[in-house]
């Protein structure tokens, strides 16, 4: 053994420091029950990715049926929308439409203006 | 008084206690070991931390085809390899404080400080830096770390005396 190894064998302490094994055991259960923690945490966001990813691949490629509303009729209910509601169909009462009958027979439309009477009184008649 | 054998067996049968009791009884080694290559209490803690959380993990899988202490120093060399590889890289890239020149062990008249060594170590390759460790920390005899590491004697007697030889050049050079 020459000296060089010598120097480096004699390096190695002597003394040890003493540790408290409860505290360290303590220690040690703190960080197993953490590490757990953090396994079914992932555990989870993997079944969770697994699960979302799965769902999404499924739907790659079906067919979207645009057929299917539960409305067929969409106007009306695009402007019941507060910015695009129109404030004459908040308005109708009896003298909007007496104005709009006037209006019809002073163009001389005797026939629409028939029409839309009959029709309002048909109105009145089915909410009755 | 059960060997650690049978409180493997234990632990593997569900009685946690049987671990805290190998804990225990490995404990003053593990950190001695640490100590001897770190001089930091608080390290030598946080590293036998690391090792025996390892032991937690992996123990329910112990075969018992070798002794106890040889799967423990693996489990130490394995933790060293990675402390000293993390230094390595602090050093590289200067986040650690410069080396402090006022440890220098002037009883035994060295030209170089324990970091110095250390650091100089961590730059072996993986199999004579692991005999070194070993022969430096543990003053294992080389029949005992070539059952932990799985080379012959004469492998490991080759591997330790390369290391010191460059170890010399290196520190000599500086």
């Amino acid at each position: 053994m020459n000296n060089f190894e010598q120097k480096i064998l004699n390096m190695k302490s002597s003394t040890h420091p003493s540790a408290d094994s409860d505290q360290f055991l303590s220690k040690l259960h703190g960080r197993i029950e953490e590490g757990e923690q953090n396994q079914k945490t992932i555990m989870t966001s993997c079944i969770m990715i697994f699960v979302v990813g799965f769902l999404s691949w499924s739907q790659l490629g079906v067919p979207i049926n645009e057929e299917i509303f539960y409305s067929i009729e969409t106007e009306d209910y695009f402007e019941t929308d507060f910015w695009t509601m129109s404030m004459d169909s908040l308005e109708v009462d009896e003298s909007y439409t007496e104005d709009l009958a006037y209006f019809l027979l002073d163009e001389g439309d005797l026939w629409e203006a028939v029409d839309l009477l009959n029709e309002l009184e048909m109105e009145e008649e089915v909410s009755l | 008084m059960q060997n650690d054998h049978e409180l493997i067996q234990d632990y593997q049968n569900g009685n946690l206690s049987a671990f805290d009791e190998i804990v225990r009884r490995h404990l003053s080694n593990t950190i001695g070991f640490f100590y001897n290559i770190t001089r930091d209490q608080m390290a030598s803690e946080d590293l036998a931390q690391d090792v025996f959380y390892k032991l937690y993990k992996h123990l329910k899988k112990f075969r018992f085809e070798s002794a106890f202490t040889t799967y423990l120093y693996r489990i130490n060399m394995n933790t060293v390899n990675t402390w000293l590889t993390r230094n390595k890289w602090k050093n590289f890239l200067l986040l650690e404080e410069a080396p402090d020149r006022g440890e220098r062990d002037t009883s035994l008249e060295n030209e170089w400080t324990r970091k110095e060594l250390w650091d100089a170590i961590a730059k072996l390759p993986k199999k004579q830096r692991t005999v070194v460790v070993m022969r430096i920390a543990q003053d294992l005899p080389y029949k005992e770390i070539s059952e932990i590491t799985g080379i012959s004697v004469g492998s490991a007697k080759v591997n330790y005396h390369h290391a010191v030889s460059t170890l010399k050049e290196w520190l000599s050079d500086e």
